[in-house]
């Protein structure tokens, strides 16, 4: 059965390129414009990675972590960030809010598909 | 009424500069100021006992006068000196002309920056939906590249080839079995034939033979004769030789009747075997014919399978080359394609920029009208704190703009794949 990937990012183009190459890799993907969508869609189904941006309206990255990780059932799902922010002090909250890794925006296709089979298989 | 001196003299002087500053507060001042010592100056001319201490009163209230104004109790004196080349209405008139000229510039700044605010979101309208059709353009050809690879794969399968390859085989090796029992059945053919001519030839003897019989009975029927003319000449004894020759001659026609008759069936059978020759003839040659043409037909077949399944592999082997040529230039694509996001990102901070630096001309604006207004009506006091709200707001968001100066959502400067990092 097909890994779900659940990526979260207000850019429309964003999620549809991380949406073509997951799903061209064999994995399922599920969509969600900002992290209240992301959070209500990870309560509604569960899935086996979290692909999510920082700066989101409504709520943004690390505060989505933060919630995710209060729920008893993805206290040990890999929640990856994938976003434009590339200093250490971010990396550092994120490190600290739950993240399992940081990915820098562009991404190429390619990696990105080996860190989810490395994260999840 | 006489002018004491020197308090008199110096407190209307005093006053004079005070009224004749021009500024709000300093006239007040200063025609009270006149008001008071031309008091105190009839009290000593017309007090007589209390000459004195009006004297000293008045005197008190110069030095404190004149302390205020020099501004010996406040931060800065209320009276500044003048300018003896300018005068006083020039410098109204110059704060005036900068307080519209600033008033001018935030207007203009501020029509410029909604100008520019209107032309970003066009910018981002129309970015937005190009990049839309553009990545509807390239999902629908990266699905249909991949539909032509996995058809092009799907024709130039390995198991295909292999069966395609595997029954030309078998079907060669049967026509070489073919060819070679077409061949086989020509030398039967040929021993065949060889043996009818030895059956001819053995006919023919048998004909000559015939002859010889037939020979023998003609002369065996002469002989007969010739037997029978005796016995008639014998007379009576002659009697039996005479029968005898007449059974001779009997026998003798019998003879010549059967090998009229054995000549008849060796003659159709001698028929019978050239036809039998003649049909074995010409069905050899036809076999011969059609073999070798099949067998010449099939190697021709062979090698074009053969260039065929070359030509197939060398296809195959292009269409490997070209689906990873495609897989990288998708890879090139879905990493060019982010750039709408990042591009967005940085034309909101520009936009945000813009309205912090359209907050700033809005203040400025709003101190240069109180300036404007100030160098007509002068300084109040309620302008004078609107006038340092308006500055203090400048110096809050230049502040702000200055934290912000080196910052951004958007850090990259090219356009080459991001780090990653597992924690």
């Amino acid at each position: 059965m097909a890994k779900t990937v659940l990526a979260v990012d207000d850019s429309v183009s964003i999620r549809q390129m991380v949406s073509f190459t997951l799903k061209s890799a064999g994995y399922d993907v599920i969509e969600a414009v900002d992290g209240m969508d992301g959070l209500d869609k990870a309560k509604g189904k569960s899935v086996d990675l979290v692909l999510t941006d920082q700066n989101m309206p409504r709520m943004d990255g690390l505060a989505l972590i933060k919630s995710l990780r209060a729920l008893p059932s993805y206290k040990t799902v890999p929640i990856l960030m994938l976003t434009t922010e590339s200093s250490d002090a971010m990396k550092t909250q994120g490190r600290a809010a739950g993240a399992t890794g940081w990915l820098v925006k562009p991404f190429d296709p390619q990696k990105l598909i080996e860190v989810v089979r490395k994260v999840i298989g | 009424m006489s002018w004491s001196p020197p308090g008199g003299i110096a407190a209307v002087h005093l006053g004079e500069i005070g009224f004749m500053s021009g500024r709000g507060k300093l006239r007040v001042f200063g025609f009270g100021w006149v008001i008071v010592v031309a008091v105190l100056v009839a009290l000593v001319e017309n007090g007589g006992a209390i000459a004195p201490f009006t004297f000293a009163a008045g005197m008190l209230a110069l030095a404190a006068g004149w302390s205020l104004l020099v501004g010996m109790f406040g931060d800065a004196p209320i009276v500044e000196p003048l300018d003896s080349t300018r005068g006083i209405g020039a410098d109204a008139q110059l704060v005036s002309e900068t307080g519209s000229a600033l008033l001018r510039c935030g207007q203009v700044f501020g029509s410029q920056f909604d100008a520019t605010r209107s032309e970003l979101q066009r910018v981002q309208q129309l970015f937005a939906e190009a990049i839309a059709k553009l990545i509807g353009s390239f999902q629908a050809m990266s699905e249909q590249s991949r539909r032509q690879q996995a058809l092009g794969q799907e024709s130039a399968r390995v198991d295909g080839s292999a069966d395609f390859v595997r029954f030309a085989r078998q079907t060669a090796e049967a026509l070489h079995l073919f060819v070679d029992s077409v061949v086989d059945n020509a030398k039967t053919a040929a021993e065949v034939v060889e043996l009818n001519e030895r059956l001819s030839s053995q006919v023919r003897d048998i004909f000559s033979v015939l002859c010889e019989i037939e020979g023998v009975s003609k002369q065996t029927n002469l002989l007969a004769l010739n037997a029978a003319s005796e016995a008639a000449r014998a007379g009576e004894a002659g009697r039996g030789f005479a029968v005898v020759a007449d059974e001779v001659r009997d026998l003798s026609g019998r003879a010549t009747h059967f090998s009229q008759q054995i000549r008849a069936q060796v003659g159709c059978l001698q028929e019978s075997i050239g036809d039998a020759e003649a049909a074995i003839k010409r069905m050899v040659a036809q076999d011969m014919t059609f073999a070798l043409n099949a067998k010449a037909d099939l190697e021709n077949a062979m090698n074009k399978a053969a260039e065929i399944n070359l030509d197939a592999d060398r296809i195959v082997t292009e269409l490997q080359h070209i689906a990873e040529a495609m897989e990288q230039s998708v890879g090139q694509a879905v990493t060019a394609l982010q750039f709408q996001d990042m591009v967005t990102q940085l034309i909101d901070h520009v936009a945000w920029r813009l309205d912090q630096l359209h907050d700033v001309a809005s203040d400025i604006e709003g101190a240069s009208a109180v300036l404007e207004n100030a160098a007509a009506t002068g300084f109040a006091p309620e302008q004078a704190d609107r006038l340092r709200a308006h500055l203090s707001a400048v110096c809050a968001r230049l502040a702000e703009l200055g934290e912000h100066a080196g910052s951004g959502p958007v850090r990259q400067d090219r356009f080459s794949s991001g780090e990653i990092e597992l924690f």
